[in-house]
């Protein structure tokens, strides 16, 4: 049997095949198609030529909803909504994220104003009907509808999170009236309050959901033809996957699939090497990623924002900056060297890749200072000219009166800055010291950089990871299924109800477990966990503290204790004496998947192998000096082998930079693992 | 010393993460909505002269007045008195603050070899610091004493202990000590973390390259707003507004406050002159020094160069001239509550002048205030006493190529979060009845201006209220080349009796359980002639109900049907000549 994953970017689709008996993995990559996604997947799998009914799990990452949103191609979609609120949408919170732009522009809305339709109902903070909801006042509704052609529908109605019972009673309505639109109702994707991001939610869902539907149709189609009899399980943006069937519903859960891939990858790949916690950081042409993995699993953010509008889901906490390998280094008019956030992209791209770009890039300094092999660039598949590195490099170097070099390796310095500020603005938001993270680097530029700016950080550890290039897929080959639900549920911790707080806890678990039986997960492969994110009274922002279930009297000053704990680790001081407040309830399932056994490499002696050394290469090293690096094919280096610094650990889409007194050793697996020295002062 | 480009552009970036850092903290940590929603708020990294080297904005009116702060420090206590691990607080407005009482100023050192070389600060609106009612925002003081609890520059810890004295001060002198005090700590461990930070650097880089960076980020900040500034074509550009005034509409202070600007451009040089502007209120509409400048350096900012991070070098191209003893340089005691309320039209005034220098660039009026306002009481539930500080959205002014957005801060604030309606509903005694936009609010023109917001709350309980807009009376949100001004901001109250009452300022007004309060944000003027508006996007605006039918006739001159809401052009080309006359003549 095998494990198949595919991975749906913007230029390429990526797949990891997984033999299960023998743990051999097979790498595939081909053009996307981006007019049909589905056409790129199959071919990607028709690549590999093994029958898909042998196949016992498949997942998929795609860019399908991601892309429906930035491209503005989703649905005609129509909001209904409470009287008097049918502007929450529009209004947003008012804020100017631009604040010094005179013609600032706010996010438009995804529903025209005349779309936006009220209906006369209202439930109060509490849950109780105020207003009651009166069905033949919605007939008016319908008319509007029909009359302008609506694909899809949103409900989002004011304090639904306390009492979901009119939004409810509204989609019955809607499904009986209008069977051939799709509905979103607000309360089904969160019970959290906050009615516009709920509202955004509701609305990117709708307006997603019919495009979504149609992929998901074609591709589950096209696989059952050729013989896929399992269920088709797509990744998440909160690093779990769900089934297609699931998908279709809450297809806002996957607009971040393709980077949860990577985080995940990041998790399983350091449990494999045995690292708890650690630091993903992805480094690709025009941006760089990370995300933090604690206790084996990536931390979470609980809402996201894709072009100005708000998801109120968990997802994975990446931060991104504009640090790439295409990233430009120019000058500004005071005469300031920056590097990025503009990038060459693929196209131009840098200078040294003949395709018309003039301006200096990482990658050509890369190229210039010597990390990077002219003649081995992808293997040598594609030409890059270290001469065209030079000359963009030369503007530069020209205007500062520095060497080339020096302007190269100031091009590298400043991007790894940029990136190391990237990092420790991750680990201080959460209170983390990095000295106790390893770094798993991956993406194209990833490996080259990460040494540095682990240096930098005085993070003792890198990883990188085997099939660095097609990492994300591999990461959705080990994901679990996974489905997270809140409840806003305000109370004081110490007076707090625990009949009703255990009572919702379980109504939240029986809604995952409906979700999981669902998509035929194993009842024994479910695990549950609790989470009560409290503050102190008075306090806006929560913090999340775990909790078991069921929770009772007597565990109330323990989870008071581990909040002030997290409070004092995050934010540097704490208020013991002080009141606690219960905000929001959270349940979230985990249907775990067999992991599979990864093949290991064959074993070598401590000294690489004679015909993975490639000679060596001049790097280099500032203050007008070039150091001799060691040369190593990655794919001939043995499980054991130690390579010491100053080296280059080549493959066909990365390199490793191994910098003088690190050493790198290779693990069964094939992953390198760099000891990175502190840095003398 | 001379500090090569990849060092210097190191030092900038961490800098700029360490002003991040503090943000971060106080972000995450505070207990007030007005700092974690609201936004008001600035931190920044300053050098050991009390220059700005790095900043994260939060207010955008607090630009650059972190200096006066330190400055003040450096006068009251002494620079040789002040030693590593201190942290410093102030809010007297004459003395470190700046502003009003209730902005409180928390300041940390960064030492090396017992020598400051640079300061880690924050500013920031806490919800009550005392004075005649809740809240620190009135419309009726007359002298600072009335305004809350006053402090110079004090260290509130010492080497890194509290001091226990000053925090007990604070507790015995505010309304609501458990938020007043948990935004102080916040504030604290903010301020230590930049310092920290800053430390950090001078560790790495050591004393002369990191003392030699700050002085070249300075000279370059310099060279960049002088390049911004050259391209303003040279000329002297001038615009005023009428203010309301102060005091409560039935007992007013002060009234026609004129404000005057003109803004001289002289190569890579701008001079902003405040000469004409009328004398310091009796009331609190007085803007101290700092604020007055730390608005105008705003203004600048946006017309030469909004997309870049700024330092103090930027302003060594500003010039900037304020008449002593008018409201925007009050002598103590003036009171000065009501400071931020021409700071918000100053930054307005700058586009409204240079707009003939660079029509590209500008926009009709925004609503022009802020629309603070507070309510408070005892919730009749828990039986806490509780303050609601709030602020209200209205539109902007029509821009060159588009319509003028809808619903934002004033620009006074920044990247400000209004409070949703189901949070205000769980925290406050009280039921949010609607929240939308208002028809018609956005001044007529080629391009619309945004339209206004209409909040409106049912009391559950007894309440005071104080509010204080402006811009009401005398200066509209004024449309620009032709545009027309669009609604002004009011506060209309309907008591239970159903009489209607509608105020612009008023401190203290009681209200009882079951009235409505609406809140009125006012919405942006027009840019350009409204008759040379696309009629379909007039006629997409009527469907969409931004616009009335009456008013597509009366101020666009389109004539729609009003079932299809088709536009007739015929008719309208008719009623657009009409109306082109009767503007002529005018």
């Amino acid at each position: 049997m095998y494990r198949l994953s595919t991975d749906v970017g913007g230029t390429f689709t990526d797949g990891v095949l997984l033999d299960e008996k023998t743990g051999k993995v097979r790498l595939s990559k081909v053009s996307s198609t981006p007019h049909n996604p589905a056409i790129g997947t199959i071919e990607c799998i028709e690549k590999w030529n093994v029958p898909l009914r042998d196949a016992s799990f498949l997942s998929h990452g795609t860019t399908v909803v991601i892309n429906a949103l930035i491209e503005g191609k989703g649905a005609k979609t129509a909001l209904i909504t409470t009287q008097g609120f049918r502007d929450v949408l529009e209004i947003g919170r008012s804020n100017r994220t631009e604040m010094y732009d005179a013609l600032y522009a706010k996010p438009r809305p995804l529903v025209p104003r005349r779309l936006r339709l009220e209906v006369r109902e209202r439930i109060d903070a509490e849950g109780r009907v105020v207003v009651p909801l009166h069905e033949e006042e919605l007939d008016s509704l319908i008319d509007i509808l029909v009359q302008e052609r609506v694909e899809s529908v949103a409900v989002c109605l004011l304090n639904a999170y306390a009492n979901p019972e009119h939004e409810t009673a509204i989609g019955e309505f809607l499904g009986r009236r209008l069977p051939g639109v799709t509905v979103s109702l607000s309360h089904l994707i969160t019970r959290r309050y906050y009615e516009f991001e709920r509202t955004s939610t509701a609305t990117q869902n709708a307006y997603v959901m019919p495009v979504v539907r149609l992929y998901l149709n074609q591709l589950e189609e096209d696989l059952r033809k050729r013989g896929f009899t399992q269920i088709l399980q797509i990744m998440q943006s909160n690093g779990g996957v769900m089934a297609a069937s699931v998908a279709r519903d809450m297809p806002i859960a996957m607009v971040e699939s393709g980077p949860a891939g990577g985080a995940i990858g990041a998790a399983q790949l350091a449990k494999f090497a045995g690292f708890a916690n650690v630091i993903s950081y992805d480094m690709g042409g025009t941006t760089a990623k990370t995300s933090i993995i604690t206790g084996g699993l990536p931390e979470t953010a609980e809402q996201y924002v894709v072009e100005g509008r708000p998801i109120l889901l968990p997802v994975v906490d990446l931060r991104e900056i504009g640090a790439g390998g295409g990233s430009i280094a120019w000058i500004d008019e005071a005469g300031a060297m920056h590097v990025g956030p503009q990038s060459a992209g693929a196209a131009p791209g840098p200078a040294c890749y003949l395709r018309g770009g003039t301006e200096p890039t990482v990658t050509d300094a890369n190229l210039q200072l010597g990390i990077l092999d002219p003649d081995y660039f992808l293997g040598g598949e594609m030409k890059i000219s270290k001469a065209h590195a030079h000359d963009a490099i030369k503007k530069v170097a020209d205007h500062f009166e520095l060497s080339v070099d020096e302007a190269a390796l100031g091009i590298v310095k400043i991007v790894n800055t940029n990136m190391s500020g990237l990092l420790q603005s991750m680990t201080v938001k959460r209170g983390y010291d990095p000295r106790e993270f390893a770094m798993v680097a991956f993406g194209g530029a990833g490996p080259i950089h990460a040494a540095a700016i682990a240096k930098d950080l005085h993070i003792p550890t890198v990883i990188v990871p085997p099939y660095s290039g097609v990492f994300s897929a591999w990461g959705m080959l080990m994901a679990d299924l996974r489905h997270d639900l809140g409840q806003t549920y305000i109370a004081p911790l110490r007076s707090a109800d625990i009949g009703e707080l255990n009572a919702t806890l379980a109504s939240l678990e029986e809604k995952i477990r409906e979700v999981f039986r669902k998509e035929n997960v194993d009842k024994k492969q479910i695990a549950m966990s609790y989470q009560l994110d409290l503050r102190y009274v008075g306090q806006e922002h929560t913090l999340a503290v775990g909790a078991t279930y069921p929770v009772t009297e007597t565990a109330k000053p323990g989870l008071a204790a581990a909040f002030d704990e997290t409070h004092l680790r995050v934010y540097g001081h704490n208020a013991p004496e002080e009141e606690k407040e219960i905000v929001s309830l959270k349940v979230i399932g985990i249907g775990s998947v067999n992991k599979p056994v990864l093949e290991k490499i064959q074993k070598g002696s401590k000294t690489p192998p004679a015909d993975a050394r490639m000679g060596e290469r001049p790097v280099y090293i500032g203050s007008g000096r070039h150091q001799p690096f060691a040369i190593y094919r990655r794919e001939r280096l043995l499980a054991g082998n130690v390579v010491d610094g100053p080296a280059l650990i080549e493959e066909v889409t990365a390199t490793a930079v191994v910098e003088a007194k690190q050493s790198c050793r290779v693990d069964e697996y094939g992953t390198l693992i760099i000891s990175v020295h502190e840095e003398e002062r | 010393m001379k500090i090569d480009p990849i060092t210097l552009e190191v030092v900038r970036n961490r800098l700029i993460a360490a002003s991040r850092d503090i943000r971060r903290t106080v972000e995450h940590a505070a207990y007030s909505p007005i700092l974690y929603e609201v936004v008001d708020f600035s931190c920044g990294i300053l050098d050991g002269d009390a220059n700005l080297i790095a900043e994260t904005p939060g207010l955008p009116i607090f630009l650059a007045n972190l200096g006066y702060a330190v400055q003040s420090t450096y006068e009251t206590i002494g620079r040789a008195n002040l030693h590593p691990g201190d942290v410093i607080l102030c809010n007297d407005p004459y003395s470190g603050g700046g502003t009003h009482c209730p902005d409180l100023v928390a300041l940390c050192p960064a030492f090396h070899d017992g020598e400051i070389l640079g300061w880690a600060a924050f500013r920031g609106h806490t919800v009550d610091m005392g004075g005649i009612y809740p809240g620190g925002w009135y419309s009726d003081t007359v002298e600072v004493f009335q305004e809350g609890f006053r402090l110079p520059p004090v260290k509130l810890l010492i080497e890194g202990k509290n001091n226990d004295d000053v925090f007990r001060l604070i507790r015995a002198n505010t309304r609501v000590p458990d938020a007043v005090l948990g935004d102080i700590r916040a504030m604290v461990a903010a301020v230590r973390k930049g310092s920290q930070r800053f430390s950090e650097v001078i560790d790495r880089f050591g004393v002369k390259t990191t003392t030699g960076a700050l002085a070249e980020i300075l000279a370059q900040g310099e060279r960049l707003a002088r390049a911004a500034v050259r391209r303003i074509p040279n000329g002297v550009y001038a615009a005023e507004a009428v203010l309301d005034g102060d005091g409560n509409d039935d007992a007013p202070l002060d009234e026609k406050l004129l404000l005057k600007l003109t803004i001289t451009v002289d190569d890579d040089e701008m001079i902003a002159d405040f000469t004409g502007t009328g004398p310091q209120s009796r009331g609190p509409m007085n803007t101290p020094e700092p604020s007055t400048i730390s608005a105008t350096r705003y203004a600048f900012k946006i017309v030469t160069s909004p997309h870049l991070p700024s330092n103090e070098g930027f302003f060594r191209a500003l010039r900037i001239v304020i008449p002593d003893g008018s409201f925007l340089k009050p002598k103590f005691p003036a009171a000065c509550a009501m400071w931020p309320t021409p700071s918000s039209t100053i930054p307005d005034l700058f586009l409204k002048a240079l707009a003939p220098a660079i029509p590209d660039q500008v926009r009709g009026g925004h609503f022009g205030d802020s629309m603070a306002n507070f309510i408070y009481g005892t919730d009749p539930k828990s039986k806490k006493y509780y303050v609601c500080a709030e602020a209200d959205a209205g539109g902007y002014g029509g821009k060159p190529n588009e319509d003028g957005e809808a619903a934002l801060f004033s620009m006074t604030l920044g990247d400000t979060y209004n409070v949703p309606a189901e949070v205000v509903e769980i925290r406050y005694p009280w039921q949010v009845e609607r929240f939308e936009l208002i028809k018609d609010s956005g001044g007529a023109g080629k391009f619309r201006g945004g339209l206004g917001v209409h909040r409106e709350y049912r009391l559950g309980s007894d309440a005071g209220l104080t509010v204080t807009a402006d811009r009401v009376l005398y200066t509209p949100p004024w449309g620009v080349f032709g545009g027309k001004p669009g609604k002004t901001n009011i506060t209309v109250v309907h008591r239970r009796d159903g009489r209607e009452e509608r105020w612009r300022k008023i401190s203290n007004l009681p209200l009882a359980k079951g009235e409505v309060v609406s809140f009125q944000g006012g919405g942006g003027g027009g840019y350009g002639n409204p008759l040379d508006r696309d009629p379909a996007a007039v006629a997409d605006d009527v469907a969409n109900g931004y616009v009335s039918l009456e008013a597509a006739r009366s101020d666009y001159g389109v004539s729609l049907d009003p079932g299809t809401l088709a536009v007739d052009r015929t008719a309208t080309t008719t009623l657009r000549k009409k109306l082109g006359k009767v503007g002529d003549k005018r």
